[in-house]
């Protein structure tokens, strides 16, 4: 009898679930959401006052300015940044942990195709990755909605203003978590990738962060010699969310990043396919 | 019976090292095949190569009278496995380890068929247990349990005693021969231990330096014909002494104070009875079949 992928994939979801690992992102992203809904509920119109101190002598701002929509794009700009630490812990040993614990064996003597078994993993590390996203969607959005009220969203650029009407912020919104999850998908591929090539499952956690944060410094280093660089690292595409908030929005400069994205997915899991198959000749059995 | 397992000209090198130079074995239907060598002899390697895990440099596995290399999942679907330990989730309880591990066989089972697996090697009640909190042996049964999940017709065990106290042996032993005898499975056994192979298998290979030294049957190859007895004593025996032993053409190797002959079980009263009139002193008389007298 052979499994389905559905089957193959029920059983990754009931491993990556048993881990209490697991539900630390949902944890951290419940913890980080009500503190700043707390903070915008209790402070917020100061907190928006001392932002806009600089505009507001050539601007008067007036009326229900801390909405909903507000406090959702506060969250995701605090949030989607440290995401990725949190994909990485669980996505970063789906090999490396079962080749560590002995498990790995397990799977590769079913009848399932090596090829089929990485794909039935990069396919449930999607799958968290939604449902982090979905969590984090559904506790910054409707419920800071719920909360602030509905209405005009301003957006404080640093060189601009942008006062998009609630009914027009839906639709950014849910591009902004699509493209969160296509920059936590790199996230996952790299890890999944890095996974493959060790039999540690602490040592793909740690690389996949620590290239995170390296990446992230080389992005805020504004000299000449990384532009050219940045322009291939994932975490410059991964804050092109915030154009989506733009009026008018750039559509090629996003569609290109969703593209640089997309190749990156496509590259780390080529290579893991390539890595995970090609194993089967060495003493080490993953 | 019709081979279930045909091992031909098996090569394996890792760097410099050959692992497999030349491995040839035949199992059976039915058979309780035991697979016996020193740690290093080849025998992992072996076993990797006919479950996909590693490939071969060289040679032909079938199994079930079709290539491994062309009919890879329709051959490992009808075999259960346990691999130096059993691979299990520790995170997870034996029923979600057991369902788990149906399910990459294509199997949603019930937690009837579940709990019947777990009641077949006496562990109903340490359903919802954590695994990681098994002891070895335990772990061991619910192992062979997850084994034979999917009902196969060939179980390959790789040193299943390893870490095992001796109840446990003993608790494996006993469900290993009732797969035979009950559930009609060929049995696939791996052990550096020749009393282990002795007391389960009816058919084994010895192996050593990645090749089949020896095959064939346990009763034969263990008979009481072909046994090495050793002397100790107290003195050093003369030549001249030895010389009226009725045995001493089958002297195998005399050194200081031990005396070694290859002597069949009948034949040790009267050896004993000439110690006995040649008035050796004589400190320990012990025979036994050991791996070495193989290699």
């Amino acid at each position: 009898m052979y499994p389905s992928f559905i089957q193959l994939l029920r059983a990754e979801i009931i491993k990556i679930f048993s881990r209490k690992r697991s539900f630390i992102g949902f944890a951290a992203i419940a913890a980080v959401v009500f503190l700043i809904q707390l903070a915008m509920y209790v402070d917020g119109e100061n907190y928006i006052g001392l932002i806009t101190q600089s505009i507001e002598q050539s601007i008067k701002l007036s009326g229900h300015i801390v909405t909903g929509n507000m406090v959702c794009f506060i969250i995701l700009q605090t949030l989607i940044i440290q995401m990725p630490l949190l994909v990485a812990l669980v996505t970063g040993d789906l090999i490396s942990g079962e080749a560590q614990s002995g498990t790995i064996r397990l799977l590769l003597t079913k009848p399932v195709s090596r090829e089929k078994i990485l794909f039935v993993k990069f396919v449930a590390g999607l799958i968290y990755v939604i449902a982090l996203i979905l969590f984090l969607g559904i506790l910054s959005y409707p419920l800071s909605l719920l909360i602030f009220g509905n209405g005009d969203m301003m957006v404080l650029k640093s060189d601009e203003l942008v006062i998009l009407q609630s009914a027009d912020t839906v639709w950014r919104f849910i591009g902004a978590f699509f493209i969160a999850f296509l920059s936590l998908t790199v996230v996952s591929s790299l890890s999944l990738m890095l996974s493959c090539f060790t039999n540690n499952s602490i040592t793909p956690i740690i690389t996949t962060m620590s290239i995170i944060i390296l990446f992230t410094i080389i992005g805020t280093l504004d000299v000449p010699i990384f532009e050219t660089l940045k322009q291939f690292l994932f975490t410059t595409h991964m804050i092109i969310w915030r154009n989506l908030f733009d009026n008018p929005i750039n559509i090629s400069f996003i569609s290109k990043s969703i593209g640089v994205l997309t190749a990156q997915i496509a590259l780390f899991y080529g290579i893991s396919h390539y890595y995970f198959s090609k194993k089967r000749h060495h003493w080490i059995i993953v | 019976m019709e081979p279930i397992i045909e091992v031909k000209d098996l090569y394996k090198k890792f760097g410099q090292f050959n692992v497999l130079n030349g491995m040839e074995l035949t199992v059976h239907k039915g058979d309780v095949y035991g697979f016996l060598g020193p740690n290093g002899a080849g025998k992992s390697t072996t076993i990797r190569c006919m479950l996909s895990l590693i490939k071969p440099d060289r040679g032909q596995i079938r199994i079930f009278g079709k290539e491994l290399e062309n009919h890879r999942s329709e051959i490992l679907s009808n075999i259960g496995c346990i691999i130096e330990k059993p691979d299990l989730y520790n995170e997870l309880s034996a029923e979600k380890n057991l369902e788990v591990s149906g399910l990459m066989y294509g199997l949603n089972l019930t937690k009837k068929e579940i709990h019947e697996k777990i009641d077949m090697v006496g562990l109903l009640g340490a359903e919802q247990k954590k695994v990681g909190t098994f002891s070895q042996g335990m772990k061991q049964r619910i192992g062979l349990a997850q084994s034979l999940l999917h009902n196969p017709d060939l179980i390959v065990l790789d040193e299943p005693a390893t870490g095992l106290d001796p109840q446990g042996i003993i608790d494996i032993r006993i469900m290993i021969k009732k797969l035979q005898t009950e559930f009609k499975k060929t049995i696939f056994l791996s052990s550096h231990d020749l009393s282990e192979i002795e007391q389960i298998a009816n058919k084994m290979v010895i192996v050593n330096n990645g090749k089949a030294l020896v095959e064939g049957l346990v009763a034969d190859l263990l008979s009481d014909n072909d046994l090495r007895v050793e002397i100790e004593t107290q003195d050093v025996v003369s030549p001249d002494v030895w010389s009226q032993c009725p045995f001493y053409e089958n002297r195998i190797h005399f050194e200081d104070r031990l005396y070694v002959f290859n002597l069949r079980k009948d034949q040790i009263p009267i050896l004993q009875n000439f110690l006995h009139q040649a008035s050796i002193a004589v400190f320990a008389i012990r025979y036994k079949k050991s791996l070495e007298d193989f290699s």
